[in-house]
């Protein structure tokens, strides 16, 4: 216990003491408050319950009561007319109580939905007659708004025509439920409630609540409808609406004119209202107008016009639904376009969905049966795939199937038309259908005429042969591009790849397969359109035949469009390392062993074999078989050619022709030998400014930089003898220039046209060449100056060549004569003395002429000999009272300082600047000091006055830092704050003289 | 002359009142029943001569007031029924469960008399 004592702390977890006074006090409170509570809700409830009993028992009465009157007749007995006259005495008085009267009005309304016919109408009689109506009269003043909506429905349920004066006023009432209640209400009143309506209301009519007042329209008895169309020209588009919907309704069929003249309505409700109206009354003059509308409609409205030109549309209208088809993209007015076609013209479009031509379907008798099953499989898992939009494209192609199967349009010649690149497949089709158009009458001369030799002897060599047709049994994606040279798609395609490929050396491919007439007949043509058609279909993209090279039938037109592409894609073809590999299928060992030729056998066929085709060569080097697709190596023969289109453009390629062989080893010609050495040198010229500018650079990382200069040496042939060439002293005869570049193998060369070993050779370069030298005297005058000229002394001494020393010697004169130029500009700015600071000038810049005048007299009683030459300024001042008040200070001044010749004025100054040198411990520190300064060309400042005198010290003497450690600190007298809290002493001090 | 006896089964008493009001001015002795069991007591106590009833009841429906009397008690007193939901669906079920007659909501007193006697005279 005493354990627990201690070890809790009993007083800190004690609760607050509370008065159990109060606690009694507020369990009181809510007690009652909840007594009270529950009391009024009790009573509340009880009132309700007797209200609603004493509302029960007086309907109990008044129910009889109201039978009575209900169904009292005329012929009645006397007994019964007099009860009847005793029971309207009676509830006279009753409905003097505002309670019966209400429970009176309420039994009324509640019998009213409940009965019909002769009961009905007389109960509308007794609202009236016991003035009930009167009291809804009086809820029309009510500012509440549901108190008003309430009695406008009970006038309206009782039929209080009475009521229609008072209820039209709130037609335009800003409060909705009322304005709603009152469109309602005059509707139901009076039959010409509708006109008021339509006439008067400004503001929107729902859809709603043109239902509910069509229905009240509807079920009104013996109504005569007016002619709606007089509100067609309303100014309130939902009146006009309304009244379209109430014409269709009550088929008044006498606005024909103004119905046509509503479809050019900018509201689309009102022109789809007006074209149903047009459409319900068959209004044929109608049908220009809605040709004219219909290009800028919405889709729905357009659906609407072709619907209605369905139904009123003669066989003339079919061309313009026609032309829909064609042009419109929107399946669904497609759809309806063609449906009204065929509801003018029935069975004029025939379904084309999924439907083959069965008649050009041959059985072939030697195809096994597995592939017919594989074949309708894809193509029936294809056609589940096709969208809408492809299955109307494969309705095109179905149609451009039965313009093909015509016999007397069929070509003799096929003519292999490349796929269209990014053109749409509607627009691709319909290019195909015009060429093939232009085609068809073409005679096999004509054909002939337009395309090349080459063709001509494919067809020849395949006659003589007495082969069939085999390139459409041939599997023809591996091939090129084929197109027709006459049609403008080898252009298109062209201009594609000119715009997205950032390749440089495009070969475009252009050849044509000519059939003989033999083969006309054969069976292959079906299978060759079949895949024509899926080509067709296929839209390929540049990724798909990236990997094709382009050739063109003549190098002119390489030439021209490479041009064109490196001028167009400077910066991106600038950057490409163009190499080159043999297409042609040669006799390289090592291609042999990696290729597999019999997986291209099948194509070895005489017509691709004899397809002439124009590309160029790459040299291939003997090396390891597993390098042979890693090789980076440049045609010497393309150098010879290379040089000449240099001058001009330096990504110009020609290509070489009609060469099969692979060269492994080069062999210059003496031409090409001098162009290798001009390049070399321009190589040579780039380096040593690279090298001048960043030493550090690799010359891999230098090649990596996108310019210029790399294009050039890309088409340096780089040939492993001369990569491996040690250079040879021999060749650096100075009178044999063209040997000695030759021989320069360890200049840098860019890494694009060298393999990675020379790359990794170590960068260095031999100045002992003239050449080299030559080109350092180059940059040296290009951008050196005159601090070069000891460098160049003693490249004077060292140098062999009497051409460098001459040059050297020039470049010397030249830097010399800078120097004495430049030389004495730069003593003149160091003799310029700056202006010494005066406090006084700095704050009279931002004075106001007052405070000036004021610092002016402070001048006189401070100011000393370096506030002379500021007063002085100041007597050319603009202000006359500054001028003047300067002058008087001047004399003051210089009365005060005591100067009364400008002699003594200037000795007193030359003092003055001698106070303010640099303060050093000793004479050797202050050299160091001045030559430093003067090194540096800072001029030391220029104290004015010695008020402000401070002594800075650049560096710490070590004797003082000594003290400084072993003596107490004091303060110290030269720092800033010593010096303005001498100021006032200094102040003083002038002040006694 | 015996006046024909009509159990009108209403739980409107405005009405019940009324109709019951109209039906005696047109000589019918007229029992009224505000819900199904009160319908059940007086069919248990007499079978009227004809049968008003409503469709919407507390406790007991129309519907199964028809299938009461036609099949429990195995009757075949006229049974006119009066709904305002009057659709194809309630109409055909209780002509189905033999019901002789549907008056629609709002009713004319005077159309339910004549209705009433026309019931009557075919018995």
């Amino acid at each position: 216990m005493i354990l627990y004592k201690s070890t809790y702390n009993l007083l800190a977890i004690t609760a607050p003491k509370i008065h159990t006074d109060l606690l009694w006090d507020l369990s009181f409170l809510f007690i009652g408050l909840s007594v009270i509570y529950f009391s009024l809700v009790f009573i509340h409830k009880k009132r309700l319950k007797a209200r609603l009993e004493k509302i029960k028992l007086r309907k109990n009465e008044l129910a009889p009561m109201i039978s009575e009157f209900l169904f009292y007749e005329d012929d009645a007995s006397k007994e019964d007319k007099t009860h009847y006259l005793n029971l309207k005495v009676e509830i006279r008085d009753l409905i003097k109580n505002s309670f019966n009267r209400k429970v009176l009005s309420d039994v009324l309304l509640d019998l009213r939905k409940d009965l019909s016919g002769d009961t009905q109408k007389r109960l509308f009689g007794l609202y009236q007659d016991l003035d009930l109506h009167k009291d809804a009269f009086k809820k029309l003043k009510s500012w509440r708004w549901e108190v008003v909506s309430k009695a406008i429905q009970d006038l309206t349920k009782m039929q209080v025509s009475e009521a229609y004066g008072f209820i039209t006023k709130f037609i335009n009432d800003k409060r909705s439920t009322i304005r709603k209640q009152a469109e309602i209400a005059t509707v139901t009143l009076k039959y010409e409630g509708i006109n008021y309506f339509l006439d008067s209301t400004k503001y929107k009519i729902s859809e709603w609540q043109q239902l509910k007042l069509l229905d009240v329209i509807r079920n009104q008895k013996d109504y005569n409808p007016p002619s709606f169309s007089a509100w067609l020209t309303s100014s309130n588009n939902h009146v006009v609406l309304f009244a379209l919907r109430l014409i269709k309704f009550y088929h008044q069929n006498n606005a024909n004119a103004s119905l046509v003249e509503l479809l050019k309505h900018k509201n689309s409700n009102i022109k789809l209202e007006a074209i149903a109206c047009i459409k319900e009354f068959h209004v044929q003059e109608a049908m220009d107008t809605l040709k004219l509308i219909f290009w800028k409609s919405s889709t729905d409205l357009k659906i609407a016009i072709l619907d209605a030109i369905g139904d009123l549309g003669i066989e003339d209208d079919i061309a313009f639904l026609e032309l829909i088809d064609k042009k419109v993209s929107n399946f669904a007015v497609k759809s309806k376009a063609i449906s009204a076609i065929n509801a003018i013209s029935p069975e004029r479009m025939l379904p084309t969905k999924d439907i083959v031509d069965a008649s050009r379907n041959i059985i072939p008798d030697d195809l096994p049966m597995e592939i017919e099953t594989v074949q309708d499989d894809i193509s029936e898992g294809d056609t589940e795939e096709k969208t809408v939009s492809e299955d109307r494209n494969s309705d095109i192609s179905n149609k451009q199937e039965k313009l093909k199967s015509k016999p007397e349009v069929e070509p003799d010649v096929t003519v292999f038309d490349a796929p269209k690149l990014s053109v749409k497949p509607e627009e691709a089709l319909e290019m195909q259908k015009e060429e093939r158009e232009q085609q068809i009458p073409k005679t096999v001369e004509d054909i002939a005429i337009e395309y090349e030799e080459v063709l001509v002897e494919i067809d020849i060599e395949r006659t003589e042969k007495q082969e069939p047709a085999t390139v459409s049994t041939v599997n023809l994606d591996f091939l090129p591009i084929v197109m027709s040279k006459s049609t403008g798609v080898e252009e298109k395609i062209y201009q594609d790849f000119k715009t997205d490929l950032s390749v440089v050396n495009e070969l475009v491919v252009s050849y044509e397969v000519e059939r003989s007439h033999e083969q006309d007949n054969s069976e292959p043509i079906n299978e060759f359109k079949e895949d024509e058609l899926a080509y067709s279909h296929h839209q390929l993209t540049i990724e798909d035949i990236a990997f094709l090279p382009i050739v063109v039938e003549n190098n002119s037109l390489a030439e021209e469009s490479v041009n064109n592409s490196s001028k167009s894609q400077r910066s991106d073809a600038l950057s490409i390392t163009v190499l080159f590999e043999e297409v042609s299928a040669s006799s390289d060992k090592y291609l042999a062993a990696n290729l597999n030729m019999n997986t291209f056998e099948r194509y070895n066929t005489p017509e691709i074999l004899a397809l002439k085709t124009t590309y160029e060569e790459v040299a291939v080097p003997h090396s390891k078989p597993e390098d042979i697709l890693n090789f980076e190596v440049i045609d010497p023969v393309f150098l010879s050619v290379l040089v000449k289109e240099m001058k001009d453009e330096p990504m110009n390629v020609q290509f070489n022709t009609n060469t099969t062989k692979t060269k492994t080893d080069v062999e210059m010609t003496p031409q090409d030998e001098a162009r290798f050495k001009k390049i070399i040198n321009s190589i040579i010229h780039l380096e040593s400014k690279e090298h001048n500018e960043d030493h550090n650079h690799t010359s891999k990382e230098s090649s990596l930089t996108p310019s210029d200069n790399d294009i050039d040496i890309t088409f340096i042939p780089i040939v492993e003898e001369v990569r491996n060439k040690e250079p040879n002293p021999s060749e650096d005869v100075p009178n044999n220039e063209e040997s000695k570049v030759i021989s320069s193998t360890k200049l840098k060369i860019p890494n694009a046209i060298i393999s990675d070993q020379i790359v990794d050779t170590p960068y260095f370069i031999e100045d002992n060449s003239e050449e080299s030298t030559m080109q350092l005297l180059d940059d040296l005058d290009e951008m050196g100056d005159e601090r070069e000229i000891p460098l160049l002394n003693e490249m004077l001494v060292n140098v062999k060549y009497k051409t460098v020393s001459a040059r050297i010697e020039k470049l010397i004169q030249r830097f010399k004569i800078v120097e004495e130029k430049v030389s004495p500009i730069i003593k003149s700015t160091k003799d310029i003395q700056l202006k010494p600071f005066n406090v006084f000038e700095d704050l009279f810049r931002v004075c106001d002429p007052e405070s000036k005048l004021i610092l002016l007299d402070e001048v006189a009683i401070v100011g000393d000999v370096g506030d002379i030459s500021f007063l002085e300024d100041l007597l050319d001042d603009e202000n006359k009272l500054i001028r003047e008040k300067s002058e008087q200070v001047l004399i003051e001044l210089k009365t005060n300082l005591g100067l009364s010749s400008e002699e003594k004025l200037d000795a007193m100054r030359e003092n003055k600047s001698q106070t303010f040198k640099p303060v050093s411990k000793n004479v050797k520190d202050a050299q160091v000091y001045t030559s430093l300064m003067e090194e540096l060309e800072i001029e030391t400042t220029q104290p004015s006055s010695g008020l402000f005198d401070v002594a800075f010290d650049l560096e710490f003497s070590d004797d003082l830092q000594e003290n400084s450690k072993n003596q107490p600190k004091k303060p110290n007298q030269d720092s800033i704050m010593n010096q303005i809290c001498s100021f006032s002493s200094k102040i003083i001090n002038k002040f006694n003289g | 002359m015996n006046k024909k006896r009509l159990l009108l089964a209403e739980d409107d008493e405005l009405l019940a009142s009324l109709l019951n009001f109209r039906l005696i001015k047109g000589g019918y002795d007229v029992q009224i029943s505000r819900d199904g069991r009160e319908v059940k007591e007086h069919l248990a106590q007499q079978i009227p001569d004809i049968i008003v009833s409503d469709i919407m009841m507390p406790y007991f429906s129309g519907m199964e007031l028809i299938a009461y009397v036609r099949k429990e008690l195995n009757s075949q007193v006229p049974i006119i029924i009066i709904s305002s939901a009057g659709n194809e669906e309630n109409v055909l079920n209780a002509f189905e469960l033999g019901a002789n007659d549907f008056i629609p909501k709002p009713v004319s007193p005077s159309e339910l008399l004549v209705r009433v006697a026309r019931e009557l005279n075919k018995t």
